[in-house]
């Protein structure tokens, strides 16, 4: 019985993805000191020939490996979500890292809590930005769903039951539409259906902001995400009686 | 007991400078008096100092001693009560530490705390048909306005006599409680008496911030010249950077400082008017609402101090040594009070819930509703919508000026929301986010522009996100003619950039109907998306002025026009000037005002035949009998609705032929003036039009006639129904009798 999908999506990263490696396997191994059952699974999305380099070895290193051509960031999620054994799924890109304890906390709490969706508690970011993004808990006093109006909560590197992904498929991206931050609609139809985000203390994720980032061409291309009850006054209004 | 100790054993001997006290008072040094004995008996009483180090406060201390009743009149003992006695020497000696206190006041801080703790902030008697936060705004903003001229000398004076002993703070720039939790935290230990006292003494030389709002780490790495900046940061932040609209000074603060670089007005830091620009202030003296984000910002900063996060940190620094770059400063969010979200998301949810209904089927977007063509225009298309679309709700939001002068235009029921009011001093880019968040929320079957600067970005920019779930129209009426005599405007950039997301483009005038289907209806769908929709004319049905030149000839009265219009650069008032020059017989009488600039008329030196008479509210308030003919001279134009009251009135019409003036004053209805910049043809056109008063009372019949036609009400609701895909034929149009 898996406890874990480790899902590990790469497409061009290179080199970069050999510190995420690095912190995945500190995570694991940490994970599986606590008895947690861990599975990793590669999903290369078209990837590069370094990149491909990189992952050469991973499946005599036990690790699932999928090759797809969907060049399609959430959709290659997606398709390493329906092949994963994990009860629970951990999602990780090629370019970030974790902090070794989060698999185990996130795992914790998921456990402890239910069919939650896991955040860390920050994180932290490097490369072309030094910021520090502290994740809301839903359960906080603070937690307003009419501000994802205006701004996402969290982050998709998030640990949840692999249920909730089966249940909640990340959206095909849609530049060409004007439609992007698949993660922050994800967060969105979550919360719209009942889902928690909680925020796993004392863990941090370490995300690598480059120059031509996902998140830098939405904001390029006017991106908005996609249409939902939630951004509607009248959800609003209902959020007020709540 | 210090509470009965007097000079000689609270002044510290040692910091007396006998030698400055004699040259600051020459009356002490005519008197031959010994300067410590004339200190300690008379001087302390008096305010005076006792060492050059104390310069930034004397006029403070003279000022305190002035408020003081005889006996009670000891300023300098009531100062050393409130320092710490072990640190007096350093404090009494540390002209930096004064110096520091006195620039350290800010008058509309400390005022606003003297109004809160007078009560005069607290709602009067509840009145449910007042506003209830007026009272506190209103004195508030009196607050701000006294408080930026008055003397930092006479508050510094008012808080050490009354406000040190009631708790209240000088500064924007200090927080008792942070000062007293970063004291413990930094040095040991904390205050026993005022904090701000505390913080002379032991936290300014120890360099301990008074403040959440000033981090020393992130201002240095934030901006570049600080380098250059020997000694402490916040020195230079209390003295220059609070002034600077570009200095950020904490990561709070990075998401919410003004825009542009520029200094403010002396002792009135951003920052001051930060907090007092928060609802609620009746804590101001403990704290404000900026100031808890900035705790709870350094806060979160701090758990990366904690032992856990740090050896998390230090792991992954040894897997990737990239993580602590780069050496910037590190931004804190926290959605939802720390994001770069926030201060949009407040100003939105404030408008949200004002709104009295959580979704429409129409929403229309204007500028402004104010004596302008294109509202009036707004106002016939809602009153139109309004009978085409009896069951749906009509939203009118005004996005540039919250300005709604002419309710008479609109149906009585509509619903009016401005955001012009609510954006206010936002950038485009949150202002537009704004109405997107209105248009979005609301969830209308379709949105029409009309002439919105705002609305056309929010169609340029999201119009192909929107047009996916909304019905998006939109009106042009004309394009501009920029300085370099090139076309622009609307009908031009705009509509490039987001045609293909537009259900219907109105136009009001042929030409230009003619022109952008020319350009770009290549498909039946593009051909189609334009409409030319004339205004529908207002008038009452009996007016009739086509006789009016034709009399006023006959009885010889003295010939006369009347131009009504905008004074700008489009209008070509200097045009009227060169007419009114060319013919001196010729009265002209003129009602207008300036509004986009642009025209160097020098209203001073109008020729004597030019009468000025002000502005006018409507069409029949213009004493239109009492002149020939109706003078139009604009360079560039679609159909002006005053042209539509004049033609739909049967008033004799010289008119510019640009634009849509053609579709109404031909050669059969008027007379039309084809070059439109040159004098002489007006000239010409009104000789004519004189030489034969009969041709021009036939002409103004006809102009009548054909307005009515062209520009009436029924054609104008067909016409919309089609184009905004309502469906069936109108049935219920407005019964009232036409304006």
């Amino acid at each position: 019985m898996t406890d874990v999908t480790v899902i590990l999506a790469a497409h061009h990263e290179g080199a970069l993805a050999g510190p995420t490696i690095r912190s995945m396997l500190d995570a694991v191994a940490r994970a599986q000191e606590d008895g947690i059952a861990v599975e990793v699974a590669v999903v290369l999305d078209d990837p590069s020939a370094a990149t491909l380099e990189v992952f050469s070895d991973a499946e005599e290193r036990g690790w699932v490996v999928h090759q797809v051509d969907f060049k399609d960031h959430g959709l290659a999620r997606n398709y390493a979500v329906e092949r994963a054994a994990g009860s629970c799924v951990a999602h990780l890109d090629a370019d970030d890292l974790w902090s070794r304890n989060w698999l185990s906390a996130a795992f914790g709490l998921c456990r402890s809590e239910g069919d939650v969706i896991v955040h860390p508690e920050v994180d932290w970011f490097f490369g072309e930005s030094a910021n520090l993004f502290f994740h809301v808990d839903q359960v906080d006093p603070s937690f307003d769903p009419n501000f994802m109006r205006f701004s996402n909560y969290w982050d998709s590197l998030c640990l949840a039951p692999r249920k909730v992904f089966l249940d909640h498929p990340l959206a095909p991206r849609d530049i060409a539409g004007g439609f992007a931050y698949d993660d922050w609609y994800w967060n969105i139809e979550t919360v719209q259906a009942g889902l928690v985000h909680r925020v796993a203390p004392d863990t941090i994720h370490f995300k690598r902001r480059q120059k031509m980032s996902q998140n830098i061409v939405a904001v390029t291309n006017k991106s908005l995400t996609r249409w939902a009850p939630l951004l509607t006054y009248d959800y609003a209004q209902d959020a007020d009686l709540v | 007991m210090e509470q009965h100790a007097g000079i000689e054993e609270m002044f510290p001997e040692e910091v007396f400078d006998r030698a400055f006290y004699l040259a600051d008072n020459p009356d002490v040094k005519a008197a031959g008096v010994d300067p410590w004995v004339h200190f300690t008996t008379y001087g302390h009483r008096e305010g005076r100092i006792w060492s050059a180090a104390a310069r930034p406060v004397a006029p403070a201390l003279r000022a305190w001693a002035a408020r003081l009743p005889g006996d009670a009149r000891t300023p300098v003992l009531d100062l050393l009560r409130l320092v710490p006695a072990e640190h007096r020497s350093s404090l009494l000696s540390d002209a930096g530490a004064w110096q520091t206190l006195h620039q350290m006041v800010h008058p509309t801080i400390y005022r606003m705390q003297e109004l809160v703790a007078a009560g005069a902030l607290e709602p009067g008697d509840p009145d449910p048909e007042a506003d209830p936060g007026s009272e506190t705004i209103d004195a508030g903003a009196a607050v701000l306005a006294a408080g930026r001229d008055e003397s930092v000398d006479d508050v510094l004076a008012d808080f050490l006599v009354d406000g040190v002993h009631r708790g209240l703070r000088p500064s924007a720039l200090f927080h008792p409680e942070w000062y007293t939790e970063a004291a413990l935290r930094e040095l040991g230990s904390g205050p026993d008496g005022h904090p701000l006292f505390h913080w002379l003494a032991v936290g300014y030389p120890a360099r301990v911030s008074p403040t959440p709002l000033f981090d020393e780490d992130f201002y240095r790495r934030t901006h570049g010249d600080m380098a250059n900046v020997k000694g402490w940061a916040f020195d230079h932040f209390v003295n220059h950077g609070c002034y600077e609209t570009f200095r950020v000074p904490s990561t709070v603060l990075n998401q919410r400082l003004g825009h542009g670089r520029h200094s403010r007005p002396h002792r009135i830091p951003i920052v001051a008017d930060m907090i007092l620009a928060e609802e609620r202030l009746e804590d101001i003296a403990r704290t404000s609402a900026l100031e808890e984000r900035a705790m709870l910002a350094q806060r979160l900063r701090s758990r990366l101090d904690d032992p856990v996060m740090r050896e998390l940190v230090e792991r992954a620094y040894e897997i990737e040594p990239m993580i602590r770059r780069p050496y910037t400063a590190r931004r804190v969010s926290l959605a939802p009070v720390l994001s770069h979200a926030s201060d949009l998301f407040e100003r939105a949810e404030a408008l949200r819930r004002s709104l009295p209904v959580s979704r429409v089927d129409n929403v229309v977007v204007v500028p402004h509703v104010r004596m302008a063509g294109s509202a009036r225009v707004a106002g016939a298309f809602v009153r139109t919508l309004h009978d085409l679309d009896t069951t749906g709700r009509t939203l009118v939001l005004t996005t540039d000026l919250n300005e709604f002068q002419r309710p008479d235009w609109f149906p009585e029921d509509v619903l009016l929301v401005d955001i012009a009011e609510v954006a206010r001093e936002l950038p485009e880019e949150a202002r537009v986010r704004l109405l997107l968040d209105v248009v979005r929320g609301l969830q209308p079957r379709r949105v029409m522009n009309i002439n919105s600067g705002l609305g056309w970005v929010l169609y340029t920019t999201f119009g192909r996100q929107l047009s996916a779930i909304m019905d998006l129209h939109a009106y042009l009426f004309t394009w501009e003619l920029d300085k370099h005599g090139n076309k622009g405007g609307y009908p031009v950039r705009a509509i490039q950039e987001c045609l293909s997301s537009l259900t219907s483009v109105i136009v009001d005038s042929k030409p230009l109907h003619d022109e952008l289907t020319w350009r770009y209806g290549h498909s039946s769908r593009l051909a189609d998306v334009f409409r030319l929709v004339y205004t529908p004319a207002e008038y009452l049905e009996h007016i009739d002025h086509s006789q009016v030149l034709a009399s006023r000839r006959q009885e010889g009265r003295v010939l006369r026009a009347f131009w009504a219009g905008r004074f700008d650069r489009q209008k070509r008032f200097d045009v009227v000037v060169d007419v009114a020059t060319m013919l001196p017989d010729l009265e002209i009488w003129v009602w207008g005002r300036r509004v986009l600039g642009g025209s160097d008329i020098d209203f001073a030196d109008l020729p004597p035949n030019i009468k000025l008479q002000g502005t006018y509210q409507q069409f029949d308030d213009l004493p239109v009998e009492s002149c020939d003919f109706f003078l139009y001279t604009a360079e560039w134009d679609g159909v002006p609705t005053i042209l539509i009251d004049a033609a739909a009135r049967g008033v004799t019409t010289v008119a510019s032929a640009v634009g849509g003036v053609a579709d109404l004053v031909t050669e059969e209805t008027g007379y039309p003036v084809t070059d439109a910049l040159d004098p002489a043809a007006y000239v010409a056109a009104i000789e004519e039009m004189v030489a034969s008063p009969v041709e021009a009372a036939r002409r103004s019949g006809l102009l009548r006639k054909h307005a009515r036609s062209l520009c009436s009400r029924e054609t104008f609701a067909r016409a919309m129904s089609v184009a905004l895909r309502l469906e069936g034929e109108p049935t219920a149009l407005t019964q009232e009798t036409p304006r």
